[in-house]
């Protein structure tokens, strides 16, 4: 057997990247590499919509060859959370029902603006500022079927009815809040282990993942440091060296890259505000104070 | 290198990060800062033998007079006093905090039902223990019973006694965590530290338990504040971004007062108290020659 039986569902931007590279460290745990194929996903949402995702089943099989041996193989693609109807029809097709679910969760406010800068940076479909795309996010999302769904900024953190299906279509689904991995990630970490039950390790922290918080200066940049698939087949035959064009990129990068700024405080409270209710179911079904997130 | 000479080995939910946070600062301590090593109790972990432990947590021991391990679910697990007696020999010293059984298990019991583990209710998962660790015992999955184990880790007489039948009481310093830890705090560390045989270096003691918890109530007090200045705000705003039609779908109730996870009641602590734990805290304070004072 050479398919997953973990899996971190997402939700996007709240340190799963962070725990995917971290878990891998584990001499018991392998977490492929990329790190979101979508498999589980992609042909219902279309193809076309999540860049490098896993169309294939003999391709997604391929992402974890040779490690039968360890107790866990893992991925991590955070749109399966959005999706849970898709994607738990899915696990139980092509996986199984003892699959160990991985949730982080982190507050839908900050989440939403993190999530918006992310798309920003990395995808040159969003022209909006964030408001405007707040406003028409659904919308685009449905007309525009190249979209990724990492735009749906406002349902991506509606966490309670997602949650709820995972919860209740598996019997091993463990929930991280961003908030307690940042601040007790040690004790985070202990849980996890004992949620797989394979023994708690120290985790080298020294690497640092997806460091987010910059924004392109002009969109030109922007657009010359996203080259299209093919103008990346010619760099790489001009530059074969992978180091080296990494290292180029972030030269780049950073010369042309500046802070994001904080979120516009009426757009925050129009965000809380949409997620207030939600929140608090969430918080009634994990028994927890959540209040935080939207007061 | 070294290895242990003392050891805060629980109970879990009790405090024990609070005095991890604050012993880490002293000179003359060293403590891994992996908190938990729990070489002693995960058989797995304790396979991989001494030499394995000793390198992996205590290479960079310099000259600090305590070495210590903060597992604090050695308590727990029958046989890592005499792991520790046979690897360690006799005179380690161990640092014990006890609290209310009812509220550990409660704190414990809130904490698996938020990570999702726990589907059950409190009483339920109370009352279910024994199948399930029996059955966790049954499938040797050790951090499983140590998730399940809401009384049996609150059961502070036997637990005591397995420690004390290698280690003379002299070895331990036992504190009550109402009593001691959070009311005297002080007084605590100083016993502590004249148990330590080490000096009062003035390092900051008023550290909050769970530092998550903290944060949060530090949020939630400067946000309390602003309630009703917010409530003006967001009424100001809405007609401005013209998404009022989304906002009425979502947010049928706009005034709705958020969640707080439910005490327990006074009766309902009381009547697991005495189901659960009053024979222990008996033949305990018989043990200890103090009164815990728990039963309120």
């Amino acid at each position: 057997m050479t398919l997953p039986n973990l899996l971190i569902v997402g939700a996007a931007k709240s340190g799963t990247t962070s725990l995917h590279n971290y878990l891998n460290q584990h001499p018991n745990i392998f977490m492929c590499s990329p790190k979101e194929p979508h498999f589980l996903i992609n042909k219902e949402i279309g193809e076309k919509r999540i860049t490098n995702g896993v169309i294939k089943l003999e391709e997604y099989k391929l992402l974890f060859e040779g490690q039968s041996q360890k107790k866990y193989r893992g991925e991590s693609s955070v749109m399966y959370l959005l999706f849970s109807e898709i994607s738990i029809a899915n696990i139980k097709k092509y996986l199984s029902n003892d699959v160990k679910i991985i949730i982080m969760l982190r507050n839908p406010v900050e989440r939403a603006y993190s999530g918006y800068q992310h798309v920003k940076r990395y995808n040159v479909m969003e022209n909006l500022s964030f408001e405007d795309a707040l406003k028409q996010t659904e919308k685009r999302y449905v007309n525009t079927f190249e979209m990724t769904p990492a735009s749906r900024y406002l349902e991506l953190g509606m966490y309670y009815e997602q949650v709820k299906a995972f919860s209740d279509a598996f019997k091993h689904v463990h929930i991280i809040i961003y908030d307690d991995y940042k601040t007790s990630f040690e004790e985070e970490m202990r849980k996890v282990f004992s949620f797989l039950g394979v023994e708690s390790m120290m985790i080298n922290t020294n690497q640092q993942h997806m460091v987010g918080g910059w924004q392109w200066k002009s969109e030109r940049m922007k657009k010359l440091m996203m080259p299209p698939n093919i103008l990346k087949t010619i760099i790489k035959y001009i530059l074969p060296v992978k180091g080296l064009r990494i290292a180029i990129w972030r030269f780049l990068q950073k010369g042309n890259t500046q802070k994001v700024g904080k979120i516009n405080s009426e757009t925050e409270q129009y965000l809380k505000l949409y997620y207030k209710n939600d929140v608090k179911k969430l918080a009634v079904f994990l028994n927890r104070n959540l209040k935080h997130w939207t007061v | 290198m070294s290895l242990p000479n003392f050891m805060c080995i629980g109970a879990a939910k009790s405090g024990t990060t609070s005095l991890y946070d604050i012993l880490k600062k002293h000179s003359n301590v060293f403590i891994p800062s992996f908190k938990e090593p729990h070489f002693f109790d995960s058989p797995t972990v304790y396979e991989k033998g001494i030499k394995w432990y000793e390198s992996t947590y205590f290479k960079s021991v310099r000259n600090e007079i305590c070495i210590g391990d903060f597992t604090a679910s050695y308590l727990f697990e029958k046989q890592a006093a005499e792991r520790i007696y046979n690897d360690l020999g006799k005179n380690v010293k161990f640092i014990v905090i006890l609290r209310n059984p009812v509220d550990r298990a409660y704190s414990h019991y809130l904490h698996a039902k938020r990570d999702l583990h726990e589907k059950e209710s409190f009483s339920k998962a109370l009352m279910i223990e024994k199948d399930r660790l029996i059955e966790a015992r049954r499938q040797s999955d050790y951090l499983l019973e140590l998730r399940n184990s809401y009384v049996g880790q609150g059961s502070y007489h036997t637990m005591l006694t397995q420690f004390l039948t290698f280690f003379p009481k002299e070895n331990f310093l036992i504190l009550n965590f109402e009593e001691d830890f959070i009311k005297n705090r002080k007084e605590s560390m100083n016993k502590i530290y004249s148990f330590l045989k080490i000096n009062d270096e003035g390092v900051d003691f008023n550290i909050k338990s769970n530092p998550a918890a903290q944060a949060r109530l530090t949020w939630l007090k400067q946000l309390m504040k602003k309630t009703g200045f917010w409530r003006t705000v967001i009424k100001k705003m809405i007609p401005s971004l013209k998404v009022r039609q989304i906002i009425k779908n979502r947010v049928q109730r706009a005034n709705i007062s958020s969640f707080t996870p439910e005490e327990l009641t006074v009766a309902a602590k009381k009547e697991i108290y005495n189901t659960y734990f009053a024979d222990q805290i008996v033949l305990l304070e018989q043990l200890l020659n103090k009164k815990m004072n728990w039963n309120k």
